[in-house]
């Protein structure tokens, strides 16, 4: 009971006249701020004032109404809707409020207090984004490549792997964990099966990735309210890392039902409906959210000055954060006009799309490479990767183009033979399981491979063979190379070893007993990588 | 619970005391519409019939003749008489009521809310008074009732004013504090 005070304050109170559908009508409360917690009985029910009319104010509520009655008391707390983060929050599942719910017990403080609700840094706090963000997934990293501080969305229909390419970008990140730059992770659930969200965090923890993860849970089960504010609350927590001088990474899976659960509240506080019966505010909604994300800039002192800082961050503030997002939107049969879609799509700096029919034909991830596009990712991009992959984009729009063109069986001049070859390869080359994130050195080696023609010679069905044959050797016998092109040197003396590698490998698969023996050298190579890793 | 009207019945009331003042007829105006207050709020079958959209305006003036009439002031007979013929008889009774705090506000006193678990002793309306002072500046009347469920000590309310001394409220921040209650967020 130490340092147990017990006060009676003056409290600003409202009454109740009617609770229905998550919604309570308050008369009173005269002095509350739009966006104010409410206390609205003594076991915890807090409610958020989102309408102030004339006569009463519109409070959401963000738990069970059951219980509330007309004519209850409903009191002021003077805080801007807001949770509570701590260090140790990483590893955890929490709700919209902060509040720990995978039964771990309660979190550890000390506690920083972040609004969910925060104006973005202004310009002059802001950088250019310049760092990568790797995902670890080759088709991603090589041809739509991701700045920290970058918002690049992920669309695509229901089962086009938009969830896995979040999953695998934070698997990823454990490397970078381990080395002690570490970029945490925030993975936000909205609306989600209970069970999906209990899936997410076993192949997180399985694959080591919730030593720096958080995960904001909104699941369908919860109020409205609670979903559609969940978004804010990944941002509040990224915004503490990013705040620090670190680095986040943030994603919403996904804004479609965020924006489903806000038209609800929002129909429910009679503010009149628009397109698709969303309310006039919903491009606000989202822009205002991924403004938030955002690289800063790496002068201490003027980071320090930064608008909007919490209290509480206000001594730990430094400069060179950043603040990734990943928001997720789901398409409808592959209609990209869809209202939220389009929103998001010119919000964001870009966007990966996934489609159905190449996931369909064991393209995987399904990414749609013609109109995938990454506004600013480029100058974040390493140069070597830049080096390798450069045309990579552009050679497998054509391909796409000429693929469809050469389905009529027509006799096919050699050069458009050639693009087709080299296009069927590497489609070949930018596959990768699930989980299986790859270091940027490895994606080097093989994209190396593809745009330079070494794989011209290897039958199609091969090249993943040879894939994983040739990551092998260079773990074997050139690990200098790997951590050449870990740290971004790609010259003449690389080149040879490359080019060395890719021949061996190749004799040993092309020679004519190379067929049991080659496979069996790869399965015993694979196991000496991970010895190597 | 007619508090979104609140408003309204504090609006006409104001109106009313305004020019009451400037026919001298203050004091008097008070007890007549208490009076109609105690007459219009305190019977249900009046209350219906004056609500009733199907009774006509016509029927309606003449009940509140027959009521009122020699027995308030001719002004305030003609105000109830106006507000009947304009459509707003089901507000008659609401404004009644609220001219009491108008009325009171007028005069610089303010009626505070109290609840006890007991009845108010010298000791506790002394240590109330001391309290209620700080919701407001002016003269405080205490409108007392009771409520054993708050164990002891005491609640003021004034608007949406509240100063919580009761014994409930002080054990349910202890109980918090011991964790065997569940804390709000930002507690």
């Amino acid at each position: 009971m130490a340092g147990f005070t017990m006060e009676t304050e003056l409290e600003e109170t409202g009454i109740i006249l009617q609770v229905g559908d998550g919604i309570a009508r308050v008369y009173g409360l005269t002095n509350a701020w739009s966006g104010e917690m409410v206390a609205c009985n003594d076991d915890g029910l807090t409610g958020v004032v989102l309408n102030l009319e004339e006569d009463n104010a519109g409070v959401v509520l963000l738990g069970d109404s059951r219980g509330l009655r007309e004519g209850d008391v409903v009191k002021r707390t003077g805080r801007i809707v807001s949770l509570k983060i701590t260090e140790a929050m990483t590893g955890r599942v929490v709700n919209t409020l902060g509040e720990p719910i995978d039964g771990e017990g309660k979190l550890e403080g000390p506690f920083y207090e972040m609004p969910l609700e925060r104006r973005a840094p202004e310009v002059i706090y802001r950088q250019p984004v310049n760092e990568p963000l790797q995902t670890g997934i080759k088709a991603i990293d090589a041809m739509i490549p991701i700045g920290r501080g970058q918002r690049e969305l992920i669309i695509g229909d229901r089962q086009t792997g938009k969830t896995a390419i979040a999953l695998d970008t934070i698997i990823n990140q454990r490397r970078f964990y381990e080395k002690g730059e570490p970029v945490y992770c925030i993975y936000v659930a909205i609306g989600q099966k209970g069970s999906s969200v209990v899936n997410t965090v076993n192949y997180l923890k399985q694959h080591g990735a919730m030593d720096y993860t958080v995960v904001v849970s909104a699941t369908a089960s919860d109020p409205a309210a609670m979903q559609f504010y969940a978004p804010f609350a990944g941002m509040a927590i990224g915004e503490f890392y990013r705040d620090t001088g670190r680095h986040a990474l943030v994603i919403f899976d996904d804004l479609s039902k965020q924006a489903v659960s806000y038209r609800e509240v929002s129909l429910l506080l009679r503010r009149p409906p628009g397109r698709d019966a969303f309310p006039g505010d919903i491009f606000y909604l989202h822009s205002r959210l991924l403004e938030r994300a955002s690289k800063i800039i790496a002068s201490d002192e003027i980071a320090a000055e930064m608008n909007d800082i919490p209290e509480s961050v206000q001594p730990l503030v430094k400069g060179g954060g950043s603040l990734t997002a990943l928001p997720i939107v789901e398409s409808q049969a592959g209609d990209v006009s869809a209202y939220i879609l389009t929103n998001v799509i010119s919000i964001t700096d870009g966007q990966i799309f996934l489609e159905t029919h190449l996931f369909n034909a064991g393209i995987r991830p399904a990414v749609n490479v013609g109109v995938s596009v990454s506004r600013v990712g480029g100058n974040a991009q390493m140069k070597s990767m830049k080096k390798v992959a450069g045309t990579l984009k552009i050679n497998q729009a054509q391909y796409r183009e000429l693929e469809a063109f050469a389905r009529f069986g027509t006799d096919l001049d050699p050069e458009t033979r050639r693009i087709l070859d080299k296009g069927a390869r590497n489609v070949r080359v930018l596959k990768q399981d699930q989980f299986a994130p790859m270091p940027v050195s490895e994606q080097i080696a093989i994209l190396y491979c593809g745009t330079k023609d070494l794989l011209m010679d290897i039958p199609i069905e091969k090249v993943e063979q040879f894939e994983k044959e040739l990551i092998a050797l260079l773990y074997e016998k050139y690990p200098g190379l790997l951590e050449q092109l870990e740290n971004d040197v790609l010259d003449k003396n690389e080149e040879a070893s490359l080019l060395e590698a890719a021949k061996i490998v190749k004799e040993r698969l092309l020679s004519p007993q190379s067929a049991e023996t080659g496979q069996a050298a790869g399965s015993d190579s694979a196991e000496n990588k991970k010895d190597n890793t | 619970m007619h508090t979104d009207s609140q408003i309204l019945y504090k609006r006409y009331a104001r109106a009313l005391l305004m020019l009451a003042e400037e026919n001298g007829i203050l004091e008097a105006s008070y007890k007549d519409l208490k009076l109609a207050d105690a007459v219009l709020n305190g019977h249900k079958g009046l209350s219906v019939s004056m609500n009733s959209p199907v009774v006509r305006a016509g029927k309606k003036q003449n009940l509140i003749k027959r009521l009122f009439d020699g027995r308030v002031d001719p002004l305030i007979l003609k105000f109830m008489l106006i507000i009947v013929r304009k459509q707003r008889g089901n507000i008659l009774g609401g404004i009644a009521s609220a001219y009491g705090d108008v009325y009171k506000k007028h005069l610089g006193i303010e009626t505070v809310r109290i609840i006890t678990a007991q009845p108010l002793d010298e000791n506790l309306r002394e240590r109330a008074m001391t309290a209620a002072r700080k919701l407001t500046h002016y003269a405080i009347e205490f409108d007392e009732s009771l409520d054993p469920g708050i164990i002891g000590g005491f609640i003021l309310i004034l608007g949406d004013k509240r100063y919580d001394a009761s014994v409930r409220n002080r054990l349910n921040q202890v109980k918090k504090h011991l964790g065997l209650k569940k804390v709000h967020p930002y507690d």
